[in-house]
């Protein structure tokens, strides 16, 4: 008759053993930050460029552009109809919110241009390039009002030495709260009809910074800070327009939208990025950019 | 048959032990204490090619492009990791070799007293080949994973061990957010400001108080700590969204990072702590101990009126300041793992389970940021970082009526706002507003005022048309939240507030 399995035979402890031993190596599905040996050279090496102020990259030299230029275009929803946008039903403060048929603004389609709104485009800062053209003034401060119970506008960028304000024309309070990563952002109460705040950011981006109203929840725009006054948010109807572009220079274009991040309307960009170069006082006119609603379907 | 199978328990049992064994010493030896990659709410490399892949297909591209794009961006991505952690080592070091480069301001005396294993550890004096000295042998102090890793983690995540029992989880320091400050709205903390939640904890949560533990030259010591932890965690963020997101490397020769984004970014995050700015509250509009038991009763019922109206605070925190006045989701620390939606995948990656957030329920009298009227003040005027308990909107002394002036923005003035206190004190000072709170909202926006009063007078009779705040006035409603502690007992709940929901 074979023993019953008790405490006292060794396969027990054995199997516990073995267990325990298990266990004790289970923290493996975190990713540790360790650098293997072998490439520390290569981390000693960036501490010393650290500690000698070395900028490495080389220095750049400063960049001027031979003229200024315009470029402008439409962004294009490539389907036969536009999408619903769902209705939003005010779960707080229905009385003045609901009457205002909100609805779903992640994406915006005019149904007779089939024009797409609210797509950011941005220039990358060329290296070394830092004058921008005089028509473009840090002391005008651009503003995002609660107006209607949302955002408007639903997507503003913002060039870092300017001030935004945030205000509220609603007979309601609002609160307008942004938290970008890295950079200090808001969190205040505005009053109905006339509060307001100013804020400014430190940090560029180039994605948008939600800003969320913690007593209405479904309230949700976005600001993009940015380092250049180049940037452009789309119409209604999809148009942009950019004045007052460097020429003679490389840019680099980005596109951003809500649902897609990185907008790659076109299989030749990368992250949403596209080159171009501009001659003085040229004035592009971009073929219309056809955005097919896969990518957008987030 | 005996033979065999005593044979096998011999085969059975070796092999046990020596599976036990490689594994206990092959994980003990293979993985010292390291720092953790934060990948929380960061888009996996699976699904960062699965995007580039859709997004290509989207576009009609053909399908060798895209196998040649993918494998373009298998070896971004791996460059990009390699980098990642290159530069966190090279600028912040190891948990037992910490680091910090000079534009820090980190002393690394103090960190090493707080780095390294618990217990203590000497290093030994270090030469070079040719045998001269490099650096003199040191100790590391071992006081953080002695006190304070299992809540807070080694890599400062607030995950350690202990963190799953505790509401709230003890703080993620990665994010530099930190909520119990004397600083300006969504400012950071001073050193004070950490020093301070080290020696007296954060009553009400697993934070203890260190100060009777902990000699003050300790708490320096992990003072400086926390601090590097937030730095080097902060960096880490935004150093990830430049190599991955962003491709900024420059490749000046074979494996380099852009030594001016390594810079910049050190800069720019230390740049935010030394801006932090003190708020100095302006002065009481009657000091406390000149208070008649009237004026202090009608301070307190001032700042009901406040707390009711003008301050909005009702909205989250209700009428009775129960804490049930409306839903709240999440603090930036549990939105950022709510970007990982599957619980499942949470869960995969070491992620604690999402814990809802609460307005503080103020009848129980437990203050986290202090009791004392000046951290009430605080938290009001400028808010909670890192929760939806936003700043008050105040009133600015010189400005016209109806002008909203940022609490933020004014954070930098504080002193002059003490200086200008003396006029403020002034007899009309406090209730000037009372009365005619209502009239004030003429100027341009009549229309709008009108039709919001009408509004809010449908859903409570007693509405009337928020305005900002004066800043002195705060203290009417710290003086109410404070006298809210003793409302038990003595008022009837009214039937919806009966069953207390707030913490
Ligand atoms: C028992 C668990 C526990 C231990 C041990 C612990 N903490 Fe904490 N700590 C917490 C919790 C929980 C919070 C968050 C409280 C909150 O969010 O309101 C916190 C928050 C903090 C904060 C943030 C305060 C703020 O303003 O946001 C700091 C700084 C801190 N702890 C430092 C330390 C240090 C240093 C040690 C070791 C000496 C330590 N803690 C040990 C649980 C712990
Ligand atoms: C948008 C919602 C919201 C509003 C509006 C709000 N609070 Fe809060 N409040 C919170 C939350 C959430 C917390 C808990 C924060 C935390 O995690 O510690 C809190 C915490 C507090 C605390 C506790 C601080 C401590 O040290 O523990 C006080 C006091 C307080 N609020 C007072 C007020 C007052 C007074 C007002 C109005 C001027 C107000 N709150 C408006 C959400 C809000």
């Amino acid at each position: 008759m074979r023993k019953k399995l008790t405490i006292h035979d060794y396969r027990l402890w054995l199997v516990a053993l073995i267990v325990f031993a298990l266990g004790a190596c289970s923290d493996q599905s975190r990713e540790s930050a360790a650098v293997p040996d072998k490439d520390w050279d290569n981390v000693y090496r960036i501490r010393d460029q650290l500690a000698s102020g070395e900028g490495g990259g080389g220095a750049t030299a400063s960049l001027q552009p031979t003229g200024w230029a315009t470029i402008s275009g439409k962004f294009l929803y490539d389907a036969t109809s536009a999408p619903s946008q769902a209705p939003i039903i005010a779960t707080k403060d229905a009385e003045v919110c609901g009457v205002f048929n909100l609805r779903d603004e992640s994406l915006v389609v005019d149904p007779d241009s089939m024009g797409l709104a609210n797509v950011f485009i941005f220039l990358r800062t060329p290296r070394g390039f830092s004058e921008p053209h005089p028509s473009y003034s840090p002391d005008t401060d651009v503003t995002m009002s609660n107006k209607g119970c949302r955002f408007e506008p639903h997507v503003l960028g913002v060039w870092l030495p300017q001030t935004l304000r945030v205000t509220n024309d609603d007979p309601v309070a609002h609160n307008a709260n942004c938290t970008p990563a890295g950079d200090s952002g808001f969190n205040e109460m505005l009053q109905a009809s006339g509060g307001e705040l100013k804020a400014s950011f430190g940090l560029d981006k180039t994605s948008g910074v939600a800003v969320t109203c913690t007593v209405h929840t479904w309230m949700r725009g976005w600001v993009i800070p940015r380092d250049n006054p180049y940037f452009a948010t789309t119409d209604a109807e999809g148009n942009f327009r950019i004045e007052n572009v460097p020429a003679g220079i490389k840019l680099e274009f980005q596109v951003w939208h809500e649902r897609s991040g990185p907008l790659n309307a076109d299989a030749t960009w990368r992250r949403g990025r596209f080159s171009l170069e501009l001659a003085a006082g040229e004035e592009r006119i971009l073929e219309p950019i056809k955005v097919n609603p896969n990518l957008l379907n987030k | 048959m005996r033979v065999t199978k005593s044979y096998s328990h011999r085969v059975f049992a070796t092999f046990a032990v020596a599976l036990a064994v490689s594994c206990i010493i092959g994980c003990g030896q293979g993985s010292p204490i390291e720092f953790m990659l934060n990948l929380e709410g960061q888009e996996s490399v699976e699904a960062r090619l699965e995007r580039a892949r859709s997004d290509l297909q989207a576009n009609d591209a053909s399908e060798s492009v895209i196998e040649e794009e993918v494998s373009i961006r298998v070896a971004e991505l791996t460059q990009a990791d390699f980098e990642l952690r290159a530069a966190l080592a090279a600028t912040f070091g190891t948990p037992d070799d910490p680091f910090a480069p000079e534009e820090t301001g980190l002393k690394l005396n103090l960190l090493r007293k707080a780095a390294g294993p618990t217990g203590g550890k000497d290093v030994e004096a270090q030469f070079d080949t040719n045998g001269n000295l490099v650096e003199n042998g040191y100790r590391l102090g071992g006081l953080f994973r002695e006190h304070c890793v299992h809540c807070h983690g080694v890599s400062g995540d607030g995950a350690g061990p202990t963190a799953r029992f505790l509401d709230p989880y003890p703080r993620d320091f990665r994010r530099g957010i930190f909520k119990f400050t004397s600083t300006g709205s969504k400012q950071k903390p001073t050193e004070d400001d950490l020093r301070r939640t080290i020696e007296q904890g954060l009553h009400g949560t697993g934070m203890q108080a260190f100060g009777i533990a902990l000699k003050p030259d300790e708490i320096t010591a992990l003072v400086e700590y926390v601090k590097y932890l937030a730095l080097r965690g902060e960096y880490e963020l935004a150093l990830r969204a430049d190599l991955f997101d962003e491709v900024m490397t420059v490749f000046v020769d074979d494996n380099s990072i852009d030594m001016l984004v390594v810079t910049n970014r050190i800069k720019g995050i230390v740049n935010n702590w030394d801006n932090a700015t003190v708020t100095q509250p302006v002065p009481r509009p009657i000091p406390w101990e000149q208070m008649t038991e009237a004026d202090k009763q009608a301070s307190i019922e001032r700042g009901r009126q406040l707390f009711e109206n003008e301050g909005q605070c009702v909205k989250c925190h209700g009428p009775a300041g129960l804490g049930d006045g409306g839903q709240l989701n999440y603090d930036d620390w549990n939105t950022a793992k709510a970007l990982v939606e599957d619980e499942h995948e949470r869960a995969e990656m070491w992620l604690l389970p999402l814990q809802e957030l609460k307005a503080r329920n103020l009848q129980l009298g437990v203050f986290r940021g202090g009791r004392r009227p000046i951290d009430i003040y605080r938290r009001i005027r400028n808010g909670i970082t890192g929760t939806p308990m936003p700043a008050a909107s105040i009133l600015k002394e010189d400005d016209s009526f109806g002008n909203v002036e940022s609490a933020a923005a004014q954070t930098g003035d504080a002193a002059r706002n003490d200086a200008d206190a003396g006029d403020a004190t002034g007899a009309d000072g406090s209730n000037a507003q009372t009365g005619d709170a209502n009239s004030n909202a003429e100027s341009g926006n009549a229309g709008s005022a009108t039709a919001g009063q009408d509004a809010a007078a449908q859903t409570d009779p007693e509405a009337i048309t928020p305005q900002p705040i004066r800043e002195e006035e705060i203290w009417h409603i710290v003086d109410y939240v404070l006298s809210l502690q003793y409302e038990r007992g003595f008022r009837t709940p009214t039937p919806e507030i009966a069953t207390p929901t707030g913490r």
